[in-house]
């Protein structure tokens, strides 16, 4: 077993031929490339200055270090390549576990694309990784750690000055107002949905337009089935049509208005046509039974405040909520016959909730109002006790 | 027969079988009647004259407050008794079963709410009481008694809210707790002689049990004993006013006395219920041992002491002895201020003692505002 | 100082004294009244749910084996007697509710208090009159036992 280490240690260090980070002599004059590359990931795996530099690291006077072999500094262009010499090479990843297919993904990606055909800008490994402090993802400083993604991926692509000069739209910022990033914030990084959930990591692209669904569906799967057995489903069947995103913008996911007319059912079908009646139907009904629900909620609170035993009303209440999730996944199929059940039952469970409290707070108040005919007893008996004090005490005597 | 005549051949019949004359000549020293009674005539003649006889009004002066915290007291052990029948003193019902109480046996919250605004009342109106012996000099020599029953009297109703606090195991109540068993510990002497009665420093099951024995059962006896160490020094010393000539003093039969009685614990329950329904005391989150609310703070009355105990920096067994002996010096009032003499006249008496007590409501307010800070 | 105030007309002192009593009567049937409710003992709220007992799975219980579960204030025996009956009567004696035993000989459920006899389902066999035993009805479901108490 250790003799096995130490032949995959040897093939490491031979193939990044290398001497010990800490023999090196380059921070000498290159202070902070020294400090920062001492920070990263390279600096344990004894990956040095050389090993991308080339030249002599052992040398004591610049001419003679910056002598045969020197690439000095790299070109954009050349960065993929002088990584994937290493990342993409199995052998000298075996000992590591690290995957070799991301340069290989990475050239498949938009990003890729577009460095093939000349564009500068276009992200290459060191825009998202970092030239010299190269952390690993699982480092909650690393650019690339999860929860720091959706900035990394902003500083170009939320860029107002570099997404101007090409005409494209604010996808950060879309995403920061939107529901996926309230997710993110709220549920954390390891769950929220950030850049990477939908477009990948190397092989960062757009989905195509068929595809959409089938991204979206593999969290909501709930909706991608309802959609799917609605008629929806096959309009969209056309590849050139978007599926999620012709109602959810891609980037701010937020849901779409629901309410008297829904724009979402306006931008493809004309008014007074079925559908949109339908649609508009669907819309308004589902945001009043939202409404009702919010007044339970707000009855609930109110109640359990007084104090009342509120705790079935509260399970209830759930169960409420549970039935308008179903009308909601329900209304991807925009099948009146799958809307109208759940619709109906989340409303009867909030209103049940809604009267009943109303009932007893309002029996609760009755019983405020009831302090006035409290005092005029109170009163009247004190009228008595007078009268009889001050009568003549002589039926005692 | 009228309810009269049945109730007057009862008593007939009772009294050949029992000192009934007795039995009302021990409740009238109690404190009922300050008179003295024949107890060998039968009770219906005694009755009878008593309806008629002349005695001092104690419903129309500052006397009031004496016979206030008596039935303040007499309202507290009625709705207390009525509390315990579905309390369960152990921290892991005790919230539970209060929470039931006040929210889901009915006219619970309505006995709940009359305890704790008579609590609030009780430990008033003694107070006020002091305030008012003191400012009429009514510690002076003979009636000593009637001021350490006075200071007992207070000293009891902040026992029994202190203890009362913790009944309902809550977060305000707990907390609250908490800190007034590190100010007891403070105490000098007494402190770890307290602790020990009370169960110890640590809250728990122990201190709970302890708390609620004190306050149903051991304060209420100490009370009822203070109580009438009060009214049967009045009968032997006499009213303030039994001084004054006969035409200054406010004397009313005592049939006047009786019906005055019960008007005005009927208007104390009426205000009690109104301010009860308008303005509850709020239901609090059980208590949680591993969670310190942020305005964990001591109820007004103390807020003086623990602001003096917290802030200012001198060793605790000090702040504590110091506060110890002012409480100790209340007590004895009567044996060292009737020394003063010349140097010391009434009037500066009635400063210092103004003076104090601004100092204390002042103190607490400060207490209330550094906490809230 | 108004006793010496002179009383009104007979008819009106009738009036101030009914009416006193009826405000007496209804003070003490208000104060009365909100102390019974206060007292009656709480109920508790026992869902249909609550009533089904999975007491055993059936393989754990032997044919012939008696076995007391402690149900609440309706505790009961469950009786395996053969490879597929299971009968379960209550355990609380209808006399004054002494908690029976199981006599496995003469397979009788027997009261500690009286001597009373049942025989397994449920009539009084010898001992004091007493209503007969209650028998829980049992349902076996994937081979648990539930009682519906």
């Amino acid at each position: 077993m250790g003799l096995v280490l130490v032949l995959m240690f040897g093939v490491v260090v031979a193939s990044v031929h290398a001497a010990p980070a800490s023999e090196e002599r380059c921070g000498t004059c290159h202070p902070a490339e020294r400090t920062q590359h001492l920070e990263g990931v390279h600096a344990a795996g004894q990956v040095g200055c050389v090993s991308c530099h080339g030249g002599d690291a052992t040398a004591s006077e610049a001419a003679a270090a910056h002598g045969a072999g020197f690439k000095g500094r790299l070109g954009r262009e050349a960065v993929p390549g002088l990584c994937a010499s290493c990342h993409a090479d199995p052998q000298a990843m075996r000992a590591w576990g690290l995957p070799t297919d991301q340069h290989a993904l990475w050239l498949g990606s938009g990003h890729g694309e577009h460095v093939r055909n000349g564009n500068r800008e276009a992200a290459v490994c060191t825009d998202c990784h970092g030239v010299h402090d190269i952390r690993s993802p699982r480092d909650s400083q690393a650019r690339t750690f999860v929860a720091n993604v959706d900035v990394t991926c902003g500083r170009c692509h939320g860029d107002e000055k570099r997404l101007a000069a090409r005409g494209l739209a604010n996808a950060h910022a879309a995403w920061e107002g939107g529901a996926h990033a309230e997710a993110f914030r709220r549920e954390g990084a390891e769950v929220g949905p950030t850049c990477t959930s939908c477009h990948g990591v190397h092989g960062a692209v757009a989905p195509g337009r068929n595809e959409v669904d089938k991204v979206c569906g593999s969290c909501h799967a709930a909706e991608r089935a309802a959609f799917r057995s609605g008629p929806h489903a096959t309009v969209f069947a056309d590849p050139t049509k978007p599926e999620c995103s012709a109602c959810h913008d891609p980037h701010a996911v937020a849901a779409p208005e629901k309410g008297a007319s829904p724009a979402a059912c306006a931008s493809c079908h004309a008014p007074m046509t079925r559908a949109a009646i339908l649609g508009r139907r669907m819309g308004r009904e589902y945001a009043a039974a939202e409404q009702r629900l919010a007044r339970a909620v707000r009855r609930v609170e109110e109640a359990s405040a007084v104090p009342m035993r509120t705790e079935d009303h509260r399970e209830r209440l759930e169960e409420a909520r549970q039935h308008l999730e179903q009308a909601r996944v329900a209304l991807h199929a925009v099948r009146l016959e799958a809307f109208a059940e759940p619709m109906r039952l989340a409303n009867v469970v909030a209103g049940e909730v809604e009267r009943d409290l109303e009932h007893r707070l309002h029996v609760n108040l009755v019983w405020k109002v009831l302090l006035v005919v409290f005092w005029f007893l109170v009163l009247g008996t004190a009228l008595l006790l007078r009268r009889m004090r001050d009568r003549k005490s002589d039926v005692a005597g | 027969m009228t309810p009269r005549a049945l109730g007057g051949r009862v008593l007939d019949w009772l009294e050949q079988r029992l000192p009934l004359s007795e039995w009302l000549a021990f409740v009238a020293h109690l404190g009922v009647v300050s008179l003295p009674l024949d107890t060998r005539r039968p009770v219906r003649e005694l009755l009878r004259e008593l309806d008629r006889t002349l005695v001092p009004d104690t419903l129309r002066g500052p006397q009031i407050l004496a016979a206030l915290a008596g039935i303040l007291f007499a309202f507290e052990a009625v709705t207390g008794l009525l509390l315990a029948f579905h309390y369960r003193p152990t921290p892991e019902a005790a919230h539970e079963s209060a929470m039931a109480i006040v929210r889901d046996i009915p006219f619970g919250g309505a006995i709940h709410q009359l305890h704790a605004w008579g609590a609030l009342a009780l430990v008033a109106v003694v107070a006020l009481r002091l305030v008012r012996l003191f400012w009429d000099g009514l510690w002076r020599s003979p009636r000593e008694l009637l001021w350490v029953s006075g200071v007992a009297l207070v000293w009891l109703a902040l026992q029994f809210d202190f203890t009362g606090r913790l009944l309902p195991w809550d977060q305000a109540g707990y907390w609250s707790t908490v800190r007034g068993l590190e100010v007891v510990y403070a105490l000098p002497l007494v402190g770890p002689v307290l602790s020990f009665l009370l169960g110890g420093r640590v809250m728990g099951e122990e201190v709970l049990t302890r708390f609620y024995v004190l306050h149903v059962l051991v304060l209420p006896i100490l009370w009822t004993i203070a109580l009438t160490v009060t009214f049967s020094t009045l009968r032997r010393v006499g009213f303030a006013d039994s001084t004054l000539p006969v035409s200054a003093r406010r004397d009313t039969t005592f049939r006047h006395h009786r019906y005055d009685l019960a008007f005005v614990m009927l208007f104390l329950f009426a205000v009690l219920v109104t301010v009860g329904a308008l303005a509850p005391f709020g239901v609090r989150l059980p208590a949680d041992p591993y969670s310190t609310p942020v305005h964990a703070g001591p109820p007004w009355y103390m807020g003086a002491v623990f602001l003096v105990q917290e802030r200012v920096p001198l060793a605790s067994w000090l702040v504590g002895g110091s506060l110890l002996a002012i409480a100790l010096a209340v007590l004895t009032l009567p044996w060292w201020a009737g020394r003063l003499g010349e140097r010391f006249p009434e009037q500066r008496l009635r400063l210092a003692g103004l003076v104090t007590v601004a100092a204390w409501l002042v103190l607490g307010l400060a207490a209330a505002i550094v906490g809230r800070l | 100082m108004s006793e010496q105030r002179v009383v009104g007309p007979a008819a009106e002192r009738g009036i101030v004294e009914v009416l006193t009593r009826v405000f007496l009567v209804a003070w003490g049937l208000a104060i009365v009244g909100a102390v019974v409710f206060y007292l009656r003992p709480p109920v508790s709220h026992e869902s249909t749910s609550d009533r089904v007992v999975r007491a055993v799975r059936m393989h754990e219980l032997r044919i012939g084996e008696a076995r007391l579960v402690k149900h609440g204030v309706t505790p009961f025996y469950l009786i395996r007697l053969d490879a597929r009956r299971v009968i379960a009567p209550s355990a609380v004696c209808t006399h004054l509710r002494c908690v029976l035993t199981y006599d496995a000989v003469k397979r009788q459920i027997v009261c500690p208090c009286d001597g009373g006899r049942y025989d397994l389902e449920g009539h009084v066999v010898s001992g004091p009159r007493r209503a007969p035993l209650t028998l829980y009805s049992v349902s076996i479901r994937a081979g648990e036992v539930r009682v519906r108490v």
